[in-house]
Parts: C-alpha cells; structure tokens; sequence
C-alpha cells in the first residue's frame, strides 16, 4: 500500500513536472513550420514520411503549414506517414477565398484533422484581387466562417501593401508575408523587415513564408538565402524592437518548396547541404544568436534520470 | 367624432405629402450637387507584369474613359491626385523599380499627362506619396523617404517657381518607422500631415501642423473631422466608376 502510495505520489510528481516544464509547448522562440505547398516531384514530400530523414525539425517543428499540393497526390499510408511524424499535431490551414465552403464541412481542414491535427490558423489568398490581400469584407467574413480560428491573411511587400495592412489591422489576426529568401538584403529590409514591427505592435501573428527560386538548388542556396532572410529580418529590427522580441511563437518561419516551375529541391534530409528541412533546421539553430533563446525549449532536454524513473 | 377623424386624415394626409415633397426636393438638390460635383480618381492595375496609372475624371455626373498615365517598367503603386485653381492637375506615385524607389508625378494640362518625372531626391528610397495643391497654385507634397541608415521618416516640398524644394523632414529625428503620410488642408486655412509613427513600441497616429515657416512638433492625432476644409467633404458620397478593378491601390478626390 505505502508503496503504491509512493509511486502515485512520484508518479504525480512526474506528471506534474512535466506539464510544466516537459510537454508543456509555452512560448519561447519563434517559430519554425514546414510548408508543405511543392512543385517538386510528390516523392520529394512522400520521402518526408522516414522520420530519420529529419528527426530534429519533426520534433521541434510547430507543425505543417497545410498547402495540400502534392500531399493530396500521395497514398494514404503515404500522407499518414507524413503527417504522422510531426510531433506538433497541429496545423496552419492554407484556403484560397474562393475554395472556401461556406456552409457545412471544409474539406481542407477536415483532411488535416483526420490525421489528428488541431487547425487553429488559416491562411488565406484572394486571388481575385491583383495583390492577393483580403479585403476588411473578406476578412470578417472567414472570421464569421471560422470564429475559433485566427485569420491571416497574405501580403508580399512592405513598400506595396502597409497601407492595406495596416487599414485591416483591427480585423485580421496575422499577416503572411510571401518572399523569395535569395533576393538582396536590401530589398528585405525594404519589403519583409518592417513587418516584425507592425506584428509585434498589434500583436498579430507573423509567417514569413519563403518560396525558392528555381536555381536554388544549387549548392547551398536555399539554406543561405533562408538564414539571410531571417538575419535582416532581426537586423533590421534589433534596434526599434525590445531585446527578445523574437522569442515569440506569433513569428513563424516557413521553408516551403514551390518555386516557378518544377522545383528541384528535395526536402529531406535535414542534415544535407540544401535541402527545404535543412533550412528548417538551420532556423532552429539560429534561435541563439537571434535573441530568441535556446534551440530546444529548457523543459524539453530532460535529464535521463527522469526518465527511469518509475 | 368623424370631423375628427377626418381631419386627422387630411393633416395625416398633408404631412406625408409635406415629407414626400420635402424629400424630392432634397433628392433634387442632392442629384444636382453630385451631377455639380467634380471628382478625379487615380489607380493602378497589373498588367501581369508590373503596375500602371490610370486615371479618370467625373464630369456632368459621368466618369471620363480610363485614361492611361504610365507604360515603363516600374511597379507604379500609391497614386494621390490634386487639383489646383488653375485646372492642372497635379498625380503623384510611388515608382518601384529594379530595387529603386522614387516618387514620380505628372502634371494634367491642355487635356492630357505630361510624361511623368522624378522627385528630386538624395534619398536611398522614397514611397507612399500625398499631395495637395494651395490656392496659389502651389503643389505640396509628403512622402516616406528613408537615408538608407535610419528608419523611414516624412519628408516634405513645395513646387514654387518651377523646381521642388530640398526635402525636409516633418518628424522628430528618431530611428523608429515613419510612414503613411497624409497631407490635408485645415479650415479656416493651414495643413497638417497625418502619419504613422513606432513610437513606445507601437505605431500610433501622429500629426503636426504647418506653422508658416515649417513643420510643427508632433501630436498623437486625435481626428477632428470639422477642421479638415471641404475639399475631400464628398470623397464619401461619391464613389468610383465600376471600371476601377478595386478599392485598393486607388485614390479618389473630390472637388
């Protein structure tokens, strides 16, 4: 008896320590997710389902960003496997406006949650306008369809879109900035850069989502050009912004693999020189040297005495 | 008890025709005012590639046929247009291209755009243009300029004489984001530029006024709608001809 009551108790204790310090997913960085949108051969996604390919990003990764080509082209042990390796359940919903179902079930988000995942953003374009942007109507209206979700919407220049942006910035809940990582530093700072700033002081959630271009593949590019991006991004904002704005997860960085035409990138593995979840891990390494503290969160490095215990 | 009823239907009767004619007339002088009121609006359209200026003008209560502004190689975005007492017409835009970016603007006289020329500035980039023209026939302008070490600020000039001024800045010296400026006539007469300012960890609506010999310091803004002189009053009423492809990227301006 006294020594079931004594487990209990460690057992408890464990538990407790661990909801804590363990399992608990509390803010502390920003973010890395992986975009699932490609224009590379689906085989370069479907080798995404060996976990030994890339078991750092799988297990620190804050979850797909769910642009459904190709994963829709998969088996379904395939998509399973895929899905299947992210420890994150948890899921960015990518819905055109014009693919939004505006009564019963949306098919999107009900395919990403039959893998178990919780959506709880959705990332949306209107290609109907000429930038891509919702409008404030469009905006409320996805709020309306999906009032437990936070809408984010796409933008993808500073210099072209503030003025839009910031006019919607009581309605919408984030903004995904779309650029290609390998352009000059200086047309970051211009066109991604400042809008950390605008996140940061409307409190909105941040993806800046980083397409290749076609040539990336070459060499280390795409890697290079991911880090790049990052580096301006914090560069260009250490000095309006508090020291540690980056360790938020409302900023949210995300490799994707679609580029004009066939991308020829593969996404696997995470340790090669250029691959898209080698730029994702890169992300993750870089969260020291960008003020956004540790690599893997304190409670997640358990010393392995905790885990012999009974 | 009938007289009663009768009469309240009569001045039942007599009231509601009041309000009917009452309403008419309104209808008519609102009619007239808009077929009386002159407007011009200004956006820019993709062609697939970049971003061109149109504009078109309502005259006689009918939008003129869009008229094109620019064909170059730019991404022509951010148009503002003004008109001044002497008719011509004076658009501003932001011109992004091949990672340069300058305000340009045309002026509209003898019934067609000048080519369109560049702001003269030392600036590293220079967006998101806003103008007025004074009763003097004097162009104002305000804009986003940034030196290339700092963050954006608003700078300011004056087309007097035939040249634009040396750009000045408007805000307070910072290295925080200064940006979308706005440039507005005040009743009885002066301007204020209304911006955006990272100020305290947050952007917040700045304004500051001209004092006769420059900028004033910079207030949060608080909006007084009266104080703005009647130039934009019908910008609401009026709205923009079906052919505009949509609401952002345009500019209306009424007169």
């Amino acid at each position: 008896m006294k020594l079931y009551c004594k487990h209990t108790g460690m057992r408890l204790g464990m538990l407790i320590f661990l909801f804590l310090f363990g399992t608990a997913d509390c803010t502390f960085a920003y973010e890395v997710a992986v975009g699932l949108g490609s224009t590379a051969d689906k085989s370069a996604t479907a080798a995404m389902g060996d976990r030994e390919k890339w078991p750092m990003v799988a297990d620190l990764s804050w979850g797909p960003l769910a642009n459904l080509y190709p994963v829709a082209l998969l088996t379904h042990a395939q998509q399973e496997a895929v899905f299947n390796n992210f420890r994150q359940r948890r899921a960015i919903a990518e819905i055109p406006y014009s693919g939004v179902s505006w009564q019963g079930k949306q098919p999107d988000i009900a395919f990403i949650e039959g893998f178990g995942f919780k959506v709880p953003y959705v990332f949306s374009i209107n290609e109907a306008h000429q930038d891509g942007m919702l409008s404030r109507d469009e905006i409320i209206n996805l709020k309306n369809r999906f009032p437990a979700k936070k809408i984010i919407m796409i933008a993808r220049s500073w210099v072209r879109d503030q003025d839009h942006v910031q006019a919607v910035a009581d309605v919408v809940d984030g903004v995904c900035i779309e650029y290609i990582p390998s352009n000059v530093p200086y047309n970051i700072a211009r066109h991604v850069a400042p809008f950390a700033g605008w996140a940061w002081s409307h409190d909105k959630i941040l993806l800046f989502l980083m397409p290749p271009q076609p040539d990336d593949y070459q060499s280390d590019r795409y890697v290079r050009a991911v880090k790049q991006l990052a580096q301006v991004v914090y560069n260009e904002n250490k000095g309006i912004l508090p020291h540690g704005w980056l360790q938020s997860d409302r900023f949210i960085f995300v490799p994707a693999n679609y580029t004009y035409g066939e991308s020829r990138i593969p996404y696997v593995t995470e340790d090669s020189t250029n691959s898209i979840l080698a730029a994702a891990k890169a992300l993750l390494m870089m969260r020291p040297s960008l003020d956004a503290g540790p690599v893997r969160p304190a409670g997640r490095a358990l010393p392995p005495v905790f885990l012999l215990l009974p | 008890m009938k007289k009663i009823i009768i009469f309240r239907c009569a001045g039942g009767c007599f009231l509601g025709l009041l309000v009917t004619l009452l309403c008419l007339t309104s209808w008519e002088s609102l009619s007239l005012a808009a077929e009386h009121t002159q407007a011009d609006v200004v956006w820019a359209k993709s062609d697939g590639l970049r971003y061109e200026l149109f504009s078109s003008s309502l005259k006689n209560g009918n939008w003129s046929q869009p008229e094109q502004v620019t064909n170059d190689n730019a991404d022509n975005l951010h148009p503002c247009i003004d008109m001044g007492p002497d008719g011509r017409k004076w658009l501003a835009w932001t011109a992004m291209e091949q990672g340069s970016y300058e305000i340009r603007y045309a002026v509209f006289k003898n019934g067609q755009w000048s080519d369109p020329k560049k702001l003269p500035s030392d600036l590293k980039s220079n967006i998101s243009p806003s103008l007025v023209v004074d009763d003097g026939n004097v162009t104002w302008m305000v804009w986003a300029g940034n030196d290339g070490v700092h963050n954006d600020d608003i700078y300011f000039s004056r087309f007097i004489h035939g040249k634009w001024q040396k750009p000045a800045r408007v805000n307070q010296a910072n290295n925080v984001p200064d940006i979308l400026p706005r440039i507005e006539l005040m009743a009885p007469h002066g301007y204020q530029v209304i911006w955006q300012g990272f100020r305290k960890n947050g952007y917040v609506k700045l304004v500051s006024r001209w004092t006769g010999h420059g900028w004033g310091p910079e207030h949060i803004y608080r909006n007084d709608a009266s104080a703005t002189k009647a130039k934009n009053r019908n910008r609401q009423e009026i709205k923009p001809p079906k052919f505009v492809p949509q609401t952002r990227q345009m500019f209306l301006r009424t007169y």
